[in-house]
């Protein structure tokens, strides 16, 4: 690993306070300003794209840079995904390249080919063992991913593609919000369709299952979360006049909320808020007003936020 | 000299086997011969597909008039033909066609600037709009088109202007400056019509699907 930087790591007071609020947890200089960030679900490492075009995996807390993917080895990235331990990361590219590199050393474990278009979506299951694969205007692809990377199905539009997916908390459901507005539940065994939902008109870009397995939400465009029954494609409930275009969905830790992010249609560039939906009420608290953010996640059991100002990133932490 | 645009292929052929120009294959006759060239004559390429983009709505109403009087922006009429790559028309073919309003805005809680049209006995679509906005993140005015027709794999595609000021006049040099554009091909001349007081916008954009 090479740091040619100079990395200042300040961890942040906090001050405790009744109400959960974000409070600051560490404030890191790197070589550049920071354009994109991906928390790993261990906690312990963020993927920061800068405006440099250089990828910089940093270790936390102590700030250290573990690798640099220069811009000639990202260029072309379009999709990033952690497994859950934090030991691979998954780049998508354009034409259909998919890479698995060693979180901690940035080298290439496993590369393939999926397909002929940019991957856009990537995503591992709970256990790691599988990856779903959606490029551009095409269906989304179940990778298995534990050995030599083997293509188990296929998943299926009227049209275009896969627009978002989520796994059940124990891998046995699969769900894909497509670009023809459909969603589908895949039985991850078998590949079958086991349910669908036509409820939604506009394409979602958020999918998530509680943790408990027994609903999966699924927003976007339509301005509204649905709650849909994973066994028969239901819907059971429907959370509508949501801020904007719901961008990602997130299960918080207590196993209670959901973490919802969102983007403004009409100028794309507007800040939304970020906010945590309690999923017995539907009522909604503001985790942040969006500006200056440009990641979240949920990691080590605790919602994170990142915020950039020119070269220093500072993480916040949700208590 | 015979100019061949007078002459039918069936014809041409005839007369090039009459004297001596051309010779068949034993197997092949002049008529199944003229057949197959006129088919190939008539061959189409399919029309470039261009990603879907995030804001398609299902279940939109028909309505071949988008525009609403007193909409502001330049009003649009744009026509066309849905062929199958052997050139030949296709009728009751589905064309979905969104687009945002004039400043760049799509309607995505009604159904504002979005159709779904059928193609008729001769193929034929059209409809009546304005010429859509630009809108960040976006280089391009743009309208999104889904077409469907059985037998034929969807075609999802996109109509750009040759007017647009992206392209500095010069379509064929510089419509790459949208990374989305993904020929040449769907960038459009667009020919003003009408008097002084009502000009309008008329642009042809046939749609050609390929067989599933």
């Amino acid at each position: 690993m090479t740091t040619r930087s100079v990395l200042a790591v300040v961890l942040a007071f906090s001050v405790a306070a009744a109400a959960q609020s974000l409070h600051s947890a560490a404030r890191i200089n790197l070589p550049s300003a920071s354009t994109r960030l991906q928390f790993s679900p261990s906690g312990e490492q963020i993927a920061v794209a800068g405006a440099d075009h250089r990828l910089r995996l940093v270790k936390l807390p102590s700030g250290e840079i573990e690798h640099v993917f220069e811009a000639q080895d990202i260029q072309g990235t379009s999709a990033l995904a952690y497994s859950p331990d934090g030991r691979w990361i998954a780049l998508g590219k354009g034409a259909g390249a998919v890479i698995l590199v060693d979180a901690s050393t940035g080298s290439a474990l496993k590369q393939w080919s999926a397909g002929d278009r940019e991957v856009e979506t990537l995503l591992f299951s709970h256990d790691g063992r599988k990856l779903v694969v959606g490029m551009s205007d095409r269906p989304g692809q179940l990778w298995e991913v534990s050995g030599e990377p083997r293509l188990r199905f296929t998943t299926h539009a009227q049209f275009a593609g896969l627009s978002s997916a989520a796994f059940s908390p124990d891998d046995r459901w699969l769900l894909s919000a497509d670009e023809d507005t459909i969603v589908r539940i895949y039985d991850v065994s078998t590949g079958k369709e086991q349910a669908s939902n036509h409820d939604l008109l506009l394409e979602s870009f958020g999918t998530v299952f509680t943790r408990d397995g027994k609903q999966a939400l699924v927003g976007g465009a339509d301005y509204a979360i649905l709650f849909v029954d994973p066994a028969s494609g239901q819907t059971t409930r429907r959370l509508g006049a949501q801020p904007g275009v719901i961008g990602s969905l997130a299960a918080a830790p207590d196993g209670k909320h959901i973490l919802a992010t969102y983007f403004d249609a009409t100028g794309l560039t507007k800040p939304m808020p970020i906010l945590l939906l309690d999923l017995a009420t539907g009522k909604s608290q503001v985790v942040s007003d969006g500006r200056s953010v440009i990641g979240c996640g949920i990691a080590k059991d605790r919602i994170w936020l990142a915020t950039a100002q020119d070269q220093t990133l500072e993480l916040w932490r949700w208590e | 000299m015979i100019s061949k645009s007078l002459l039918s292929r069936r014809e041409l052929l005839e007369r090039c086997l009459a004297f001596g120009a051309v010779t068949l294959a034993g197997s092949l006759s002049p008529s199944l011969a003229a057949a197959v060239w006129e088919q190939h004559e008539r061959s189409m390429a399919p029309t470039p597909s261009c990603e879907l983009g995030p804001f398609y709505k299902r279940l939109a109403p028909n309505a071949v008039n988008m525009r609403h009087p007193g909409d502001p922006g330049m009003p649009l009429s744009v026509s066309g033909v849905v062929y199958n790559v052997g050139g030949e028309a296709l009728p009751d073919a589905t064309v979905e066609v969104w687009q945002t309003d004039h400043l760049g805005h799509y309607d995505l809680k009604g159904y504002r600037y979005r159709t779904l049209l059928r193609s008729d006995v001769k193929g034929a679509y059209g409809f009546e709009s304005v010429v859509p906005g630009h809108y960040p993140d976006r280089v391009c005015q743009h309208v999104h088109y889904l077409v469907t027709a059985p037998g034929h794999k969807p075609l999802i595609t996109q109509l750009y202007f040759g007017t647009d000021p992206v392209f500095a006049g010069d379509p064929a040099k510089n419509y790459t400056r949208d990374p989305l554009i993904t020929s040449r091909e769907l960038v459009r001349p667009v020919m003003l019509e009408g008097d002084p007081q009502a000009m309008h916008a008329a642009v042809r954009f046939e749609l050609v699907l390929e067989k599933a």
